[in-house]
C-alpha cells in the first residue's frame, strides 16, 4: 500500500472544484493566452492578486500551488538570464567586456527579463490550478467533448479518449505494482538505489521485466474485458453524461472573460489614452501609464 | 528470541488528505521455532507489519530487534540490510510476478548472488533449493520460467528465496490464487521448509483453515493493532468476537460450536479436522459402547501418492505434433486489437523428459 | 437451448513442437435458467471453455451455438456478446473508467442505447449487485469481492441472458468469493439469467443446479452436485475434492459411523451427528 495521488489532484471540496471541466478546461486556456498580453506592472500585481484568491476559494493549501514552481525553477531563470544577456535594444544600463567579447546589459532587457518570468510564473500557477482541482476522469471527458469536433476530419477522438481513460485507470495499480516489485527484489537483496547511472539501468532490469510481463498481462485481459462488454459493437455509440452548464460555470466564465477584455484593453487602449513619459528609456504602458500620471498629479 | 518488536507505529502519508494510520503502538515476540499465523482483514496492517521485519520499511516509531540488527527510526547508526535479508527471507503475494530471468537457474540465483557468496557456494545454493521445493533441478535449471504452470512457478519464486537460507521465512498468502490441489502442495511445502531450511516461519493467509494446519500460535490484526496473540488451541475461545470483526473461524470449530449449541459437550481444543474427527468418534464411542478406531481415521482429501503429469508431458507422450492440426484462431474487433499487446505465450523448445516426474513431488 | 455445444475441440500450440488440446470432442448443451457449476483444477480445461462461449476464442473443430446462433458466425459474433455476459479473474483488470457508473455505463454506450435507458440500467445493475452507494466513487480502495461485483454489474448491463463467471472468485478472499457466489444465485433465481459458474472450489458447487466436472479437456462427471461428490474416490484422481463437510462424513463413515448417504452441508451434517451423538 502507498500513497497514490491520483495524478496532481487535491481532494477537497470546493467551488473551483465543483466548476464544469470543460469551462475550467476553457478558462484556463484563456488565462494562458491573455497572460502573453500582460503588459503593465499593475496588471500583473491584479493578475497575481487574482490567482491566490482564487487558490483561497479553491481549499488547495499554497503551499502544493507553489510546488509547481519548483519544478521549473531552472526554465524560469534560465529564460531570465537569456533575456538579459541577449536583447541588445534599449538603454545600455550595465556594461560588460570580457575581452573582445562586449555584453550589454540594457533596460528593455531586464524589463523583459522580469515581465517573461512573471508570464511563466502566471502560466504555472493557472494550469496547476486545474490540474489541481479537477480529477484526471474529468479532464478526459472534458477533453473528449472540447475535441468532437476533430471526428469530421477523421481523428478517432473517442477511442483516443477511451486509451486516456484506460491509461489513467491502470497508472495507479502499474505503480503500485512497481513498488511490490522493487520491495521483492530488495527483499531478494537487490541493490537498487546506488551505483553509476548504467549500473542503476542494470539493477532495474529485475524490476522492469516483471514489470512489462505484468503490464502486457494486464493488457490482454483488459482487452478481453472490453470485447466481452461489446467494445465496438456499435458506431452509433451514445454517452450518459451530457453537458450540463450550470449557473455557478455562466458565472465563472464570465467573470474570466472580464478579466480578459480588461487585459486586453490594459494593452490596446489605456496606455494609448495618455502620453507615455520618458522616464530615461524604461517602457511604461498600459495602466502603469495611468497610475504614474495619477501619481504625478497627486505630488503635483 | 529472534525478533523483538517494540512500540511500532507506522503512518502513510502523514499530514495529507491520504494520511491512513497502519499500525498503532505494535508489540510482538517471535520466538526461535515459532510456526506464526498472522490473520486480519485486507487493511488491518498485517502486510505492513511483515514488510517491517524485512527492513523494507522504516519505522517510524518504535523499534525492531532482529538477532542483534536494530531497526528504528534514528538516522544513525545505518541497519545492516544485507544481512538482515539474509536472516530473514520474505515471500511475497503471488511471488512469481517476480521472476524476471531467463532461466530458472539465474533466478534463483539473484538473491545468494547479491549476499555476495562464491559462485561454487551460489550453485551449490540454487540446487538445493530447486531440490527442496520439489522440483527437478536438471530438468527445470535452463529453462524459461515464464513457460513452467502457475504452482511450478510459484515454487521457483519460493526457491529464490530459499536459496539465501534464511533462518526466518515470512510468507504472504503463500496459496493466492491456486486451485485447491495446489494449494495443498504448497501447504505441505511450506511444512517441509520448517523442518528443513528454516527454523522459524511466518505465514499471513486469509484462510483460517489454512492457518490451523501448521501454525502453533496466531496473531490477529485487526484495525492497526494486534488483537489477539494466542498458542493456536486457545485462539478460538474468543470464536464470538473474531466472527464479530468479520474474521473467519476454522470449519472445525463451526461445527464444534454448533453441536456444542445443541447441547453435545465437546472438548475445548477442537481445531483441525483430525480434532474434530477424534472427539467425534470417542463421543460415538461412548454413547454406543462401540469401539471404533479414532487413530485410524484419516481425513484425506486428496491425493498424493500419483505421479501428475503436466498437458506438455502428456503431449510428449502421445506424440501429437504440429502438423495435425490447423490454429485456431482468436476472434476480436479490429479496434480492441490495437489495445492487445502481443503475449508470447512461449518461445524455446525444451526437450521434456517424460520419464521423470515434473508436477512436483511430495515429501 | 441457451448453450449448445457440439463436438467442440480446441487446440493450441505450447511450444514449436507440441500442441495441445485443451478442449476434447465436447458435447454440452446447457438450458436457460439452471445454475451450472463447472469445477476442474488447473489446466483442465475450464478457461478455455469459457472464452469458447462468447467468441473469445473459436473452436478449432465443431460448433458453439448460443440461443442458436453459432461463434464462427462473424455477422453474429455481437448478439452472442450481448448475450453472454463474461466476468473474468483479476478484479483489477476489468473496470475500463475510473468511476464506478461510468465504468458500468461502457457496455451499454457501446451498444448506442438512448441515454435514459443506461441511467436505468446502470442504477438497476448497481443495485443489484448490492453496490449502488459506490457509484460515484472509484474503485481503487475497494475490496475483491466489491470490484467483483461491479464487473458483474458491468456485464449486467449489456442485459445478458448468460452470465458466465470465469474463475472470477480465484483471486478473492472467503469473504469475498461468498459475496460473489450470492450475487450469482440471486441473479439467477430473480432474473432468470442461466449462471455458468467456472471454478477449482469444489464446495462453491454446493447449491447449483448441475454441476459439471472437467478434466483433461473432456466432462468426466454431469449431475446434480450430490450425484458427482458421491464419486470422491474417481474425483480424487484427477486432483479434486470433494467439499469438506462431505470428507468429514466420509472419513466417519468409513471409520464405522452411519451417517447415510447425501451429506454436503454443514447443517445437514450437524444434524445427523445430533441424532448419534
Amino acid at each position: 500500500m502507498r500513497d497514490i495521488t491520483f495524478g496532481q489532484y487535491y481532494p477537497v471540496k470546493s467551488f473551483i472544484h465543483g466548476i464544469d471541466a470543460r469551462v475550467k478546461i476553457i478558462m484556463t486556456l484563456l488565462f494562458m493566452i491573455s497572460v502573453f498580453f500582460i503588459v503593465s506592472y499593475t496588471t500583473f500585481v491584479f493578475m497575481f492578486l487574482a490567482l491566490t484568491i482564487i487558490i483561497a476559494i479553491s481549499r488547495v493549501p499554497y503551499k502544493i500551488v507553489l510546488k509547481s514552481i519548483k519544478g521549473i525553477l531552472f526554465l524560469l531563470i534560465f529564460t531570465a538570464i537569456i533575456n538579459i544577456f541577449f536583447t541588445s535594444s534599449g538603454n545600455v544600463v550595465i556594461p560588460i567586456k570580457l575581452g573582445k567579447l562586449v555584453i550589454n546589459i540594457t533596460d528593455q532587457g531586464i524589463n523583459f527579463a522580469i515581465k517573461m518570468a512573471l508570464r511563466f510564473t502566471l502560466l504555472v500557477l493557472g494550469s496547476s490550478i486545474l490540474t489541481l482541482t479537477t480529477t484526471p476522469t474529468e479532464l478526459t471527458d472534458a477533453l473528449e467533448f472540447l475535441l468532437k469536433p476533430l471526428t469530421y476530419i477523421k481523428i478517432p477522438v473517442h477511442d483516443l479518449a477511451i486509451i486516456m481513460s484506460i491509461a489513467l485507470r491502470f497508472i495507479p495499480g502499474l505503480m503500485e505494482e512497481t513498488d511490490k516489485i522493487m520491495m521483492a527484489q530488495k527483499a531478494r537483496g537487490a541493490n537498487i538505489d546506488s551505483g553509476n547511472f548504467f549500473k542503476k539501468i542494470k539493477a532495474m532490469l529485475p524490476v522492469l521485466i516483471p514489470l512489462f510481463v505484468s503490464a502486457f498481462r494486464r493488457a490482454d485481459e483488459l482487452a478481453d474485458a472490453l470485447d466481452a462488454r461489446c467494445y465496438n459493437a456499435s458506431s452509433k455509440r451514445t454517452k450518459m453524461k451530457v453537458f450540463r452548464i450550470q449557473a455557478t460555470d455562466i458565472v465563472a466564465l464570465l467573470s474570466f472573460i472580464l478579466l480578459t477584455v480588461f487585459i486586453f484593453l490594459d494593452k490596446y487602449l489605456v496606455g494609448s489614452l495618455f502620453s507615455a513619459p520618458d522616464l530615461g528609456g524604461l517602457e511604461v504602458q498600459g495602466l502603469d501609464v495611468c497610475i504614474y500620471n495619477l501619481f504625478r498629479c497627486i505630488t503635483g | 528470541m529472534s525478533i523483538i518488536v517494540k512500540n511500532l507505529s507506522f503512518t502513510y502519508s502523514a499530514k495529507t488528505p491520504y494520511e491512513k494510520k497502519a499500525l498503532d503502538n505494535i508489540n510482538l515476540e517471535i520466538n526461535d521455532g515459532d510456526f506464526l499465523g498472522i490473520i486480519g482483514h485486507t487493511g488491518s496492517g498485517k502486510s505492513t507489519f511483515i514488510q517491517h521485519i524485512n527492513g523494507l520499511i522504516k519505522p517510524q516509531e518504535g523499534e525492531i530487534e532482529i538477532f542483534d540488527i536494530k531497526l528504528s527510526s534514528a538516522r544513525r547508526p545505518k541497519a545492516d540490510l544485507r544481512a538482515l535479508r539474509s536472516q530473514v527471507g520474505m515471500v511475497f503475494q503471488y511471488p512469481e510476478y517476480q521472476l524476471f530471468a531467463d532461466t530458472v537457474e539465474k533466478d534463483v540465483a539473484f538473491g545468494p548472488k547479491n549476499l555476495g557468496l562464491s559462485s561454487e557456494e551460489v550453485a551449490d545454493r540454487v540446487r538445493h533449493a530447486i531440490e527442496m521445493v520439489g522440483l527437478d533441478y536438471e530438468m527445470v535449471k535452463d529453462r524459461a520460467p515464464f513457460e513452467l504452470s502457475g504452482g511450478q512457478k510459484r515454487r521457483v519464486a519460493i526457491a529464490g528465496i530459499i536459496a539465501m537460507q534464511p533462518k526466518v521465512l515470512i510468507l504472504d498468502e503463500p496459496t493466492a490464487g491456486l486451485d485447491p490441489f495446489g494449494k495443498e502442495q504448497i501447504l505441505n511445502l511450506i511444512k517441509y521448509l520448517k523442518t528443513h531450511c528454516s527454523p522459524t516461519i511466518v505465514v499471513i493467509s486469509h484462510d483460517i483453515d489454512e492457518i490451523t494446519r501448521f501454525a502453533n500460535r496466531i496473531v490477529v490484526f485487526n484495525d492497526s493493532k494486534i488483537v489477539y496473540d494466542e498458542p493456536m488451541q486457545q485462539l478460538f475461545k474468543h470464536s464470538r468476537q473474531l466472527q464479530d470483526m468479520g474474521l473467519d473461524i476454522p470449519r472445525a470449530v463451526k461445527i464444534a460450536n454448533s453441536l456444542r449449541y445443541r447441547g453435545i459437550e465437546l472438548s475445548e481444543d477442537i481445531v483441525t479436522a483430525e480434532d474434530l474427527l477424534r472427539e467425534i468418534i470417542d463421543k460415538y464411542n461412548q454413547k454406543h459402547g462401540t469401539e471404533l478406531d479414532k487413530d485410524g481415521c484419516v481425513f484425506d482429501m486428496y491425493d498424493f501418492s500419483q505421479k501428475w503429469l503436466t498437458s506438455e508431458e502428456r503431449a510428449a507422450l502421445e506424440g501429437r505434433t504440429l502438423e495435425q492440426k490447423p490454429q485456431a484462431k482468436k476472434q476480436r474487433s479490429s479496434k480492441s486489437k490495437t489495445l492487445r499487446e502481443k503475449t508470447v505465450k512461449t518461445k524455446t523448445v525444451k526437450k521434456v523428459n517424460t520419464k521423470e516426474k515434473f508436477e512436483g513431488s511430495e515429501k | 437451448m441457451a448453450v449448445l455445444l457440439d463436438n467442440v475441440t480446441y487446440s493450441y500450440n505450447i511450444n514449436d513442437t507440441h500442441r495441445v488440446d485443451a478442449v476434447k470432442n465436447l458435447s454440452l448443451h446447457i438450458e436457460e435458467g439452471t445454475f451450472v457449476a463447472l469445477v476442474g483444477h488447473n489446466g483442465s480445461g475450464k478457461s478455455t471453455l469459457a472464452k469458447l462461449l462468447n467468441g473469445l476464442l473459436l473452436p478449432t473443430a465443431g460448433t458453439v451455438k448460443i440461443f442458436g446462433n453459432s461463434t464462427l458466425d462473424g455477422e453474429k459474433i455481437f448478439d452472442i456478446r450481448k448475450d453472454v455476459g463474461m466476468v473474468f479473474q483479476n478484479p483489477d483488470n476489468q473496470m475500463i473508467a475510473s468511476i464506478v457508473e461510468d465504468d458500468i455505463a461502457f457496455g451499454p454506450e457501446n451498444l448506442g442505447i438512448e441515454r435514459k435507458e443506461i441511467i436505468r440500467r446502470v442504477e438497476w445493475a448497481l443495485d443489484k449487485v448490492g453496490m449502488l452507494e459506490y457509484r460515484k466513487r472509484t474503485p481503487f480502495k475497494m475490496s475483491g469481492g466489491q470490484k467483483q461485483r461491479l464487473a458483474i454489474a458491468g456485464v449486467l448491463a449489456i442485459m445478458p441472458k448468460i452470465l458466465v463467471l470465469d474463475e472470477s472468485t480465484a483471486m478473492l478472499d472467503p469473504q469475498g468469493r461468498s459475496e460473489v457466489l450470492k450475487v450469482a444465485h440471486e441473479l439467477n433465481k430473480q432474473e432468470r439469467i442461466t449462471v455458468i459458474h467456472i471454478t477449482h472450489f469444489m464446495e462453491e458447487a454446493l447449491d447449483a443446479d448441475r454441476l459439471i466436472v472437467l478434466n483433461d479437456g473432456k466432462i468426466a462427471f454431469d449431475g446434480a452436485p450430490k450425484e458427482v461428490f458421491a464419486h470422491y474416490e474417481e474425483l480424487k484422481k484427477i486432483k479434486l475434492a470433494v467439499p469438506w463437510e462431505t470428507q468429514l462424513a466420509i472419513s466417519l463413515q468409513k471409520a464405522g459411523m452411519d451417517l447415510g448417504e447425501g451429506i454436503v452441508k454443514e447443517e445437514d451434517l450437524v444434524d445427523k451427528l445430533c441424532q448419534l451423538l
